[in-house]
């Protein structure tokens, strides 16, 4: 299953969402996730995780760069490229940024990794512009679009725009659901807000705004967040109904059942 | 979960207590014909949300409201029903928040709903066995006003109401007894 995590807006929380769902997806699901995202400057998803960049000569993504021009490596052997997640099982992160590629480079190797991947499910962080090239082609290799939303108003006016411009009926064909990041019930009740933007509710869930989750993504540990919201701790209880409700819109549509863990 | 709350005296305490524990685990709606809930509401609604809680003051009987709000009961994680003449189906706990002795018709409605655990306020100064025995002090009834006024769900300040519904409610949210209690007393800041 190939998902693509996507926004109409800038700075929505599309990392942190994708994050959130491989992490879910991998340790509740007992499905095998990679991560993955494009644009070759977008370093947030290995940071928010702690993934540091590293130096090895022996398996560097110039090298990977080369190997591809030469049809030299095959889909399997790009596996061996993925980085684990510490801490987590199942979760894997396929870092295809690096300041020693160009940026067609870095897309031509996005592109090589999402076709190739055999994990159970690749989620990519679109992080390049809806315009794009690389965008397109993740998009038309999924099999589903998450788009991240907020309760902003300016959110709501782009996701009109896109729907103006044809884009969203090209989304919706390939399987769309809406992902409303940093949700606060002060703001909006949840229905009024899919309500508003003239989204249909079943095909919405949210992630209610937690400083806990800024916290651990701040200090790359994002996924020591996980274990707390399965316990239902009280400082990130709604986030276990959340990414409940998020697991559950996404693996429908992707026929799929949601087993959740009981407490 | 569904709650049904039934009693002639104020049981606003115990519901928006309630309600305060429940939203954190879910999708949350109550149901009463009591218009004093309006407050919660914006100027004019009957049905609306206060944060994510929907909220319907309607005198539709239980089966009939799911009709008019356009909802189904599998829409909410949790519902709390303000019980007045019919008795919602499926209840999986039941509250009788009392006073003084409850008069005939209260008491005959008590024998219809059959198992209830009992919440007391103790204005007679007498204490229930096996019940929730809150003192009504002012400070109840003002964070009442303050929910009310500010629309928020502020903890209570009664310490026998949180204990005793953390105790009640924790084995059906599937939580410690420490952790709900925790989500009663929680203030603004999560």
């Amino acid at each position: 299953m190939k998902i693509a995590v996507i926004s109409p807006d800038r700075k929505q929380g599309i990392s942190t969402v994708s994050a959130l769902l491989g992490l879910a997806l991998a340790q509740t699901q007992n499905f095998s996730v990679c991560l993955t995202y494009t644009g070759n400057k977008n370093a947030t998803l290995p940071a928010f995780l702690g993934i540091q960049p590293t130096e090895d000569k022996t398996r560097n993504l110039t090298q990977v760069i080369k190997l591809l021009e030469s049809n030299a490596i095959t889909g399997e052997e790009i596996q061996d490229y993925c980085l684990k997640v510490p801490g987590t099982t199942n979760l894997q992160l396929m870092d295809t940024a690096s300041e020693t590629i160009s940026d067609a480079d870095n897309s031509k190797l996005v592109r090589f990794v999402i076709e190739n991947m055999n994990h159970d499910v690749v989620i990519t962080d679109v992080a390049t512009e809806i315009y794009e090239e690389i965008t397109h082609a993740v998009i038309d290799n999924s099999d589903l679009i998450v788009m991240v939303l907020t309760q902003s108003r300016e959110a709501g006016e782009k996701l009109k725009y896109w729907e103006s411009a044809g884009i969203l009926s090209h989304l919706n064909q390939k399987g769309l659901v809406y992902i409303f990041n940093q949700y606060d019930p002060n703001v909006e009740a949840f229905r009024d807000t899919t309500k508003r933007m003239g989204l249909r509710h079943r095909r919405c869930a949210k992630i209610t705004y937690n400083s806990f989750i800024k916290r651990t993504s701040n200090i790359g540990k994002l996924q020591t967040i996980l274990p707390y919201i399965l316990a239902r701790d009280p400082r990130v209880i709604e986030l276990n109904n959340d990414i409940k409700e998020c697991l559950l819109v996404i693996l429908a549509n992707l026929g799929r059942r949601m087993n959740w863990p009981k407490t | 979960m569904q709650i049904g709350v039934y009693g002639y005296t104020d049981k606003r305490p115990v519901i928006y207590a309630l309600l305060k524990l429940l939203q954190a685990t879910g999708d949350v709606a109550l149901f009463s014909n009591n218009r004093h809930y309006k407050r919660l509401l914006q100027p004019g609604e009957t049905q609306g949300h206060m944060a994510n809680i929907m909220i319907a003051i309607s005198d539709a009987s239980p089966d009939e409201i799911f009709e008019e709000i356009g909802y189904t009961n599998d829409d909410f994680e949790h519902i709390v029903f303000d019980i007045q003449d019919t008795i919602p189906e499926n209840l999986s706990l039941i509250l009788h928040v009392k006073s003084y002795p409850p008069n005939e018709d209260e008491q005959m409605m008590l024998e219809l709903l059959g198992t209830y655990h009992t919440i007391k306020w103790t204005y007679d100064g007498k204490r229930e066995k096996d019940a929730i025995n809150v003192i009504p002090s002012a400070s109840l009834w003002k964070s009442v006003e303050e929910i009310e006024t500010y629309r928020a769900l502020l903890p209570s300040p009664s310490k026998e109401l949180n204990r005793g519904l953390a105790a009640l409610m924790a084995p059906h949210l599937n939580l410690s007894v420490k952790n709900t209690l925790a989500l009663l007393t929680r203030r603004w800041v999560k």
